[in-house]
C-alpha cells in the first residue's frame, strides 16, 4: 500500500507535477522546490528514515520510488538560521563601517538564505553557509556602488606598514581596537573577522570568500601585522604609547 | 642556527595560533617555543591580540528591532509563497499536460505515481514510529551540529583537567571510564557542557585523525524513545539502541532511567554503530548510577 494521507498539508494534485526522472535516481535522491514545498524523490525506501528525520512525510511510494515532501516552514528556517544573526551583523558592520548599510546587507543575506533554504543540507554548517551568502551580498553591493580602487590597496602601499613590529599596549578600549580595525584594508579585514573573531578554519574562510587557501593564509598573516601596527598608531595618537616607543621598532 | 629557527617559528606562529599546522610542524614549533623566550613572547602577543579583537568586535550592540524586521520579512515572503501554492487546479492540469507533452517516458511514470502499489515497504505505522525516533534523535544530532559542525569542536583539544572542570564533578568520571572502551586509534579530545535551544548537554568528542564522533548526554525532560519499537531498535548487553540518519550524519541513541544518550558522527553507518555498541553499556551503566 502507499502511504499517502499521512501528510496532507499540500496543494491537492501536487504530486502530479513531479517530473518523470527514471534515469536520474540511481545514485542520489533528487530535490525540488515547488510551490513552497520541498520534494525529495529517491529510488530506495531506505531513504525513508533520512527524509522523515529531516521533517518530510511520504507522499507516494510505488514502483520502487519514494516521494517525500515537506512544507518549507518559516519556524525551521528561523530556528536554524536566526541564532547566527548577532555574528552576521557584527561582521557586516565591521566590513562596511556603516550601521544602516550593515542592517540592509544582513537583511538581504537572510532573505536570500530563506529563498534558497531548500538547498541547504541539514547537518552541514549553517553558520558557514550564512556567512558565504552574507559576503556574496556584501561583495555584490560593493561592486555595484564603489569602484574597486576605493576598497583595495596595492601591495606597495602596505609594505611601509609591514616593515616593523611595534609594541602593542594592553590598556586600550574596545573602541580603540575597532578604530584600528577600520584602518585595515577590507580584503585583510574580512579574513581577520572570519578567522580571528568567528574562528572559522582557513578552509572555511577560503570557501566563504571564494579565494584560494594560500591567499587566506597570507592575508591573515599580513592583516594581523597591519592591525598591530594600526593599534600602535591609535595608541600613539591617544598618548598611550610614546612616539619614541613606536619608533624603536623601525 | 638559533636565529634561523626563530625566523622559521615566527613565520609559522599565525598558523600555530589557529591550530592549522601539520602535526610535525606543530611539534617543532612547540619545542622551539619552550626554549625561546622571544618567540614565546611573540606567541603571547598574537594570542592576546586575537582575543582582544574578538572581544572588541563582539562588544557591538546588535539592534533588536532588526531581528524582528527580518523575521517579519521572511514571514511575509512565506505567505506570498503560500498564496502561489493555492493557484487554481486548472493550472496544475496545464503543467501536467506540458510535462506529458515534453516527455514520452513521462506518461508511464506519472501513471506509476498515481497508482498505489504493493511494492511499497513503507507503512503508516512505520512512519509514525520512525518519526518518533527521529524527533528524539534530532536533539542529539542538533548538539553535534552546533558544537562539531558549526563551532569546530572537532579541531580543539582539551587537557584532562580542562575536561574535568568543564564537565563538572557529576559527569567527569565518564572520561576515564570511556577511555577503556574506545575503538583503536580514538582518543577523547573534548569533554564539556553545552546548551542548544535551551537544553543542557554533556558532550564528549572522540577523535581519530580527521574523524570525530560525538557522545552526547542530556536529561530526558519527559522525552524517550518509543517502547517496543520494531523500527531501528537493537539490543546490546540489555541496552536498546535506536538508529537514524540525517543527511550525512549517522546517529545511534539509547536511554537510561533519567537520560538520553547519543553517538553521532559522519562515519559510515556500520562504523558509527560499532562505536555506539561498544560505548552504550558503559555509558548507560554510569548514568543509571547517577
Amino acid at each position: 500500500m502507499g502511504c499517502s494521507g499521512v501528510f496532507v498539508d499540500f496543494m491537492p494534485g501536487l504530486e502530479t507535477l513531479i517530473p518523470p526522472l527514471p534515469n536520474c535516481l540511481t545514485k542520489k535522491p533528487k530535490i525540488f522546490l515547488s510551490f513552497g514545498n520541498i520534494l525529495w524523490i529517491a529510488r530506495h525506501s531506505t531513504y525513508k528514515a533520512r527524509f522523515t528525520a529531516a521533517g518530510g512525510a511520504c507522499l507516494r511510494s510505488c514502483g520502487g520510488l519514494v516521494i517525500f515532501a515537506k512544507k518549507v516552514k518559516t519556524e525551521e528556517f528561523e530556528s536554524t538560521a536566526l541564532p547566527h544573526f548577532d555574528d552576521l551583523y557584527r561582521t557586516a558592520i565591521r566590513v562596511v563601517g556603516d550601521r544602516t548599510e550593515a542592517e540592509d546587507l544582513v537583511q538581504e543575506a537572510y532573505l536570500q538564505a530563506w529563498k534558497s533554504f531548500h538547498r541547504f543540507e541539514i547537518g552541514t554548517n549553517c553558520r558557514a553557509w550564512l556567512f558565504k551568502i552574507l559576503f556574496h551580498v556584501i561583495h555584490h553591493h560593493r561592486r555595484k556602488w564603489f569602484s574597486s580602487k576605493l576598497v583595495k590597496e596595492s601591495d606597495e602601499l602596505l609594505e611601509n606598514v609591514l616593515t616593523y613590529e611595534p609594541p602593542v599596549p594592553e590598556n586600550l578600549t574596545d573602541e580603540d581596537i575597532l578604530a584600528a580595525l577600520t584602518r585595515v584594508p577590507q580584503d585583510f579585514r574580512e579574513v581577520l573577522l572570519l578567522a580571528d573573531v568567528q574562528e572559522f578554519s582557513y578552509k572555511a574562510v577560503a570557501e566563504t570568500l571564494q579565494i584560494p587557501l594560500g591567499t587566506v593564509m597570507s592575508r591573515l598573516s599580513r592583516g594581523r601585522r597591519i592591525l598591530r601596527s594600526k593599534v600602535a598608531n591609535v595608541a600613539q595618537s591617544m598618548g598611550i604609547l610614546k612616539t619614541r616607543e613606536v619608533g624603536q621598532g623601525q | 642556527m638559533e636565529k634561523k629557527l626563530c625566523k622559521k617559528t615566527q613565520e609559522s606562529l599565525d598558523a600555530y595560533v589557529d591550530n592549522e599546522l601539520l602535526v610535525e610542524t606543530n611539534q617543532e614549533v612547540l619545542k622551539h617555543l619552550e626554549n625561546c623566550p622571544a618567540c614565546s613572547e611573540a606567541l603571547q602577543l598574537r594570542l592576546r591580540n586575537k582575543a582582544r579583537l574578538k572581544q572588541a568586535v563582539n562588544s557591538e550592540v546588535v539592534p533588536s528591532n532588526l531581528r524582528n524586521r527580518i523575521q517579519a520579512t521572511i514571514r511575509e515572503e512565506s505567505s506570498i509563497r503560500s498564496k502561489q501554492a493555492s493557484w487554481p487546479r486548472w493550472s496544475l492540469a496545464v503543467a501536467a499536460a506540458l510535462l506529458l507533452t515534453l516527455s514520452g517516458l513521462g506518461t508511464l511514470q506519472l501513471w506509476k505515481f498515481a497508482r498505489p502499489s504493493n511494492e511499497s515497504s513503507v507503512t503508516a505505522q512505520d512512519l509514525t514510529l520512525s518519526e518518533q525516533i527521529a524527533s528524539v534523535m534530532k536533539i542529539g544530532i542538533r548538539d553535534h551540529i552546533h558544537c562539531v559542525i558549526d563551532f569546530g569542536y572537532d579541531k580543539k583539544t582539551l587537557t584532562p583537567e580542562q575536561m574535568a572542570q568543564k564537565m563538572g564533578p557529576e559527569y567527569s568520571g565518564l572520561v576515564p571510564l570511556l577511555k577503556t572502551r574506545l575503538p583503536q586509534g580514538f582518543s577523547i579530545s573534548v569533554g564539556h557542557r553545552c546548551q542548544v535551544s535551551g537544553r543542557e548537554f554533556v558532550h564528549m568528542v572522540l577523535k581519530h585523525e580527521d574523524q570525530a564522533v560525538s557522545v552526547i548526554i542530556t536529561e530526558k525532560q519527559g522525552l524517550s524513545f518509543p517502547v517496543n519499537s520494531r523500527v531501528s531498535s537493537l539490543q546490546v548487553q540489555g541496552v536498546a539502541l535506536y538508529q537514524d540518519r540525517l543527511q550525512s550524519l549517522e546517529a545511534v541513541g539509547f536511554e537510561s532511567e533519567k537520560h538520553l544518550a547519543f553517538v553521532v558522527s559522519s562515519l559510515e553507518h556500520q562504523e558509527n554503530f560499532q562505536i555506539a555498541s561498544a560505548l552504550a553499556p558503559t555509558v548507560s551503566g554510569f548514568l543509571n548510577k547517577l
